[in-house]
């Protein structure tokens, strides 16, 4: 007897929708399992069989063939352990057939016939439910992870044995209720905040302008200076994420297994500091089966490289791609993946290996070290970013002043106010911040007063500038006169703009002979 | 044998060294008669295997003819004692070089009645060495004053850089040979040293930069110059060498005051304490030089100003400075001020307080030493 229910499988961020397909049949025992799978849904049958078998449930000696389609995608993971078991039972004849064509069914099974957790849910479900799909039945661990999608019926269960009971209709076995609402708040940290920095009144404004138009930002400064603590603090300043934008980001950490609070999407900009060891994969995803790698996990939000000198070359210079196209794309023989990539770069670099230039009495380096220590950094990559700022360790007086900073909420409200005007003005482009324009939108978009035009021009021959640096400088003044409430770009902004953009490397501009 | 290849060889011969080589040269008056000396002839200077790798080197002439054309290949040459582009003035100082391979242009300007000063100082110096640097060697080589330096980085290469800047005639001495680009970063100083002026060094083409080589080199920067220039000095610079060489050889020492708690300076605050003369502008070095009533001018406060103006149009234009811009400048020195300062004591806000350095920076008016410090230029 033949049977067919659903399951999913996470493609890149999304899910797709596998049909497990079973036949029992009169010939020879056997248990086959096909549809280009992978050793650890191979597997699948053991444990299914022993489930089964401790469940209750008596495997007659039939040829049982079961299929996963599309036959043509590799499929990995535990997830459709709960999936092929309700499908044999039911081809078996023990349950009655009822209507599965909206249901979906993930979960691995142990083999004591209970139902385990897997990763990735919420983009399962997700695309799901954009395809019709109106019920779940997930693991308890996933349920309220499932039940993020809103209109969506989920049934937790705990075992095989309850799952089963579920769809028979016997004891409707406490079907997940739904307490939380989507736009239940997800806990905040509170414990960093801009106040907590002293003085340092460029670098926040700097921090402020690349919030403001998410513009990529370098931090140049000696050792204990206030360079990681500075960036910890962005998040804390950047706009709230829409609602889009809250489900993107969820789906990508529940890929990965790293949601923190599965009872609510992610609220707060992901905030990703890797060290200066990870490998190629791990930064901007690969595997067999592609996962996001940190690029991906800082969608939205901001990827922290500190020491940035000391990454691998290699692995800062595949990131030029994703800067540029805000996405990365992994081919596998199998299919190409696209993993979301629009992620704020904010890196941080001593000036020179002992890390104490500019101050001469201390720097113990030659000038040639300071140079190649510096030209470490590519300089395609440092045309990809637009604020560079040089960071001084602050004073005593300072670091112990009564004056406190300005807090996070105001900077943040002034922030958001740009972004609002960003937003209003990209409406129809389907982008929200000024760093986003396409060269192609520049003349659109962006107007310049008649004199500051000329003034772009004596700059451009002046300072050698190339055409996408002009662009960078366009979309920065943009950004700061977003900020100033002004509809044109003035002077005033564009000297700003040339001032953080100018070349991020500070030593051996020697040049004047 | 011609007399070039003879000098070529005589100052390629493995273990025997400069003291040696004047030794014999004293001995002997004459480089033909050092080509055809016997063992017993050098008996008393050389050590026996001294003499038996001398005699042998004699065997093997045509290496040194191959060695000349090597060295035309890449536009070297070279003079020796009694050539007519030999500095005249190294025939008075101890231990001449017997050799000195060139690259550049030496034969109208090195004996010519040009003035020389070397100018040197810490290979670590302040902005304030090297902004002075840059400055005195600008002032005076456009004064017509030839600038003689060590191609080193810091102050020598500022000092280089300066003369280029005001057109002058410069030379680099060398501690290492003239093949090697010493320090790396001067690479480009270096091929435009060697179109302006020249490089000398006694070493042979290839020889690395060994430590103590250097001072020996300096020997010939202040015995080629009439005065040496001490822009800053720690405590223990080679600078102090040169000085030293400089007084020995009869030659005038200036320098550059400092500050007196700066460690940068305490070379030279020394120097000034001992008797060197104190220069605060060109004109004190001109002024010893010529004695001309002009260049006197001993009122330090003044000079201070006129460093801060000197550029008569710039004059002008201060006083033209928005009040705002005023007071911007007053907070700058020669001491690099971090951009967060001066927004702190100007206190009118970051986006103004970059617009008005950027204004005062295109105008000329101050400059960025460093990305993010700020200078007053002169």
């Amino acid at each position: 007897m033949f049977n067919k229910v659903y399951s999913s499988a996470v493609l890149g961020v999304d899910g797709t929708i596998i049909s497990v397909e079973s036949d029992v049949n009169d010939g020879l025992p056997m248990f086959t399992m096909v549809g280009y799978l992978s050793s650890s849904v191979k597997e699948a049958g053991e444990r299914v069989r022993t489930a089964l078998k401790n469940s209750g449930f008596h495997m007659p000696p039939k040829r049982i063939t079961i299929n996963l389609s599309p036959a043509n995608m590799r499929k990995d993971g535990s997830g459709f352990d709960l999936a092929i078991a309700i499908s044999i039972i039911m081809s078996m004849g023990i349950l009655p057939v009822i209507d599965m064509e909206k249901t979906i069914i993930i979960g691995e099974l142990s083999l004591d016939g209970t139902v385990k957790g897997v990763k990735g849910v919420l983009p399962m479900v997700y695309h799901a439910f954009n395809n019709g799909f109106t019920r779940c039945i997930v693991s308890v661990e996933n349920a309220e992870e499932a039940s993020l999608v809103e209109g969506l019926e989920v049934v937790g269960v705990d075992s095989l044995g309850e799952s089963i009971d579920y769809i028979q209709g016997i004891a409707v076995s406490n079907p997940y209720k739904k307490e939380s609402d989507i736009n239940k708040q997800c806990k905040i940290k509170k414990d960093v905040d801009f106040a907590d920095i002293k003085g340092q009144d460029m670098l926040k404004r700097g921090m402020e302008i690349a919030a403001a138009g998410f513009h990529n930002v370098l931090m140049t400064g000696a050792a204990g200076a206030g360079k990681s603590m500075l960036a910890k603090r962005l998040p804390t300043i950047m706009p709230e994420l829409s609602f889009e934008e809250r489900v993107e980001v969820t789906k990508i950490y529940s890929i990965c297994g790293l949601l923190e609070d599965t009872t609510a999407l992610m609220k707060n900009r992901p905030f990703r500091s890797p060290h200066h060891t990870i490998s190629n994969y791990a930064l901007v995803g690969g595997g067999i089966n592609p996962k996001p790698g940190e690029v991906s996990l800082a969608h939205n939000g901001v990827l922290f490289l500190d020491e940035l000198p000391e990454f691998n070359k290699n692995v800062l210079e595949v990131m030029r791609q994703p800067l540029e196209d805000r996405k990365i794309t992994i081919s596998r023989v199998s299919a190409s993946y696209v993993f979301p990539a629009d992620f704020m770069l904010v890196a941080a670099m001593n000036p020179c290996p002992c890390g104490n230039f500019p101050d001469m009495k201390k720097c113990i380096c030659t000038p040639n070290q300071i140079r190649r220590y510096q030209g470490k950094i590519s300089g395609p990559l440092l045309d990809r970013i637009d604020i560079n700022m040089e960071v001084k360790p602050i004073k005593y007086n300072e670091l112990f002043g009564e004056n406190k900073g300005e807090n996070s909420k105001s900077i943040r409200n002034r922030v958001e106010e740009a972004t609002l005007i960003q937003k209003r003005r990209y409406k129809d482009e389907g982008i929200c911040f000024n760093s986003q324009l396409e060269s192609g939108l520049i003349k659109k978009y962006i107007k310049l007063e008649p004199t500051v035009e000329q003034y772009l021009e004596e700059t451009f021959v002046k300072k050698g500038l190339s055409a996408r640096g002009i662009f960078r400088i366009l979309k920065l003044a943009r950004t700061i006169a977003d900020l100033d409430g002004k509809e044109d770009i003035q002077y005033i902004h564009l000297q700003e703009a040339v001032f953080y953009r100018n070349s991020g490397r500070i030593a051996g501009e020697e040049g004047e002979i | 044998m011609t007399e070039d290849i003879m000098w070529l060889w005589f100052n390629n011969i493995d273990g025997i060294g400069l003291t040696s080589r004047l030794r014999i040269m004293s001995k002997l008056k004459n480089i033909d008669r050092v080509h055809e000396a016997n063992k017993e002839q050098l008996q008393d200077i050389l050590k026996n295997n001294q003499i038996n790798t001398f005699m042998n080197s004699k065997k093997d002439i045509n290496k040194y003819i191959e060695l000349k054309e090597k060295l035309m290949e890449r536009n070297v040459w070279f003079v020796y004692p009694g050539h007519k582009d030999y500095p005249i003035k190294l025939y008075d100082i101890y231990e001449p070089p017997t050799l000195l391979y060139v690259k550049g242009n030496i034969n109208n300007s090195i004996n010519s009645q040009n003035v020389n000063i070397a100018i040197v100082g810490s290979r670590k110096p302040s902005v304030y060495g090297s902004e002075m640097a840059m400055k005195f060697a600008k002032d005076l080589a456009g004064h017509g004053i030839n600038i003689i330096s060590g191609l080193a980085s810091g102050i020598d290469s500022k000092a280089h850089c300066g003369s280029l800047l005001a057109g002058g005639y410069t030379i680099g001495i060398l501690g290492c040979g003239i093949n090697l680009t010493y320090p790396r970063e001067n690479a480009e100083l270096y091929a435009k040293i060697s179109k302006n002026g020249a490089i000398l060094s006694e070493y042979g083409l290839d020889v690395g930069p060994v430590p103590g080589y250097f001072p020996m080199r300096n020997r010939l920067i202040s015995g080629l110059s009439d005065g040496v220039l001490v822009v800053e000095a720690k405590k223990k610079s080679g600078s102090l060498i040169t000085a030293d060489y400089a007084l020995e050889q009869g030659k005038q020492v200036y320098a550059i005051p400092g500050k007196l708690l700066d460690s940068n300076s305490e070379g030279t605050n020394n120097l000034i304490k001992e008797g060197a003369y104190l220069v605060t502008s060109y004109k004190d070095i001109m002024f010893d030089l010529t004695k001309q009533e002009e260049y006197k001018d001993s009122d330090i406060c003044s000079e201070q100003n006129s460093i801060r103006a000197s550029d008569e149009k710039k004059r002008v234009n201060k006083n033209f400075l928005a009040p705002i811009e005023k007071m911007v400048y007053s907070c700058l020195s020669l001491e690099p001020t971090y951009i967060d300062d001066i927004i702190q004591t100007i206190g009118i806000g970051v986006t103004k307080t970059i617009s008005v350095l950027y204004t005062m920076e295109e105008k000329g008016f101050i400059k960025q030493p460093v990305k993010g410090y700020y200078i007053i230029s002169i």
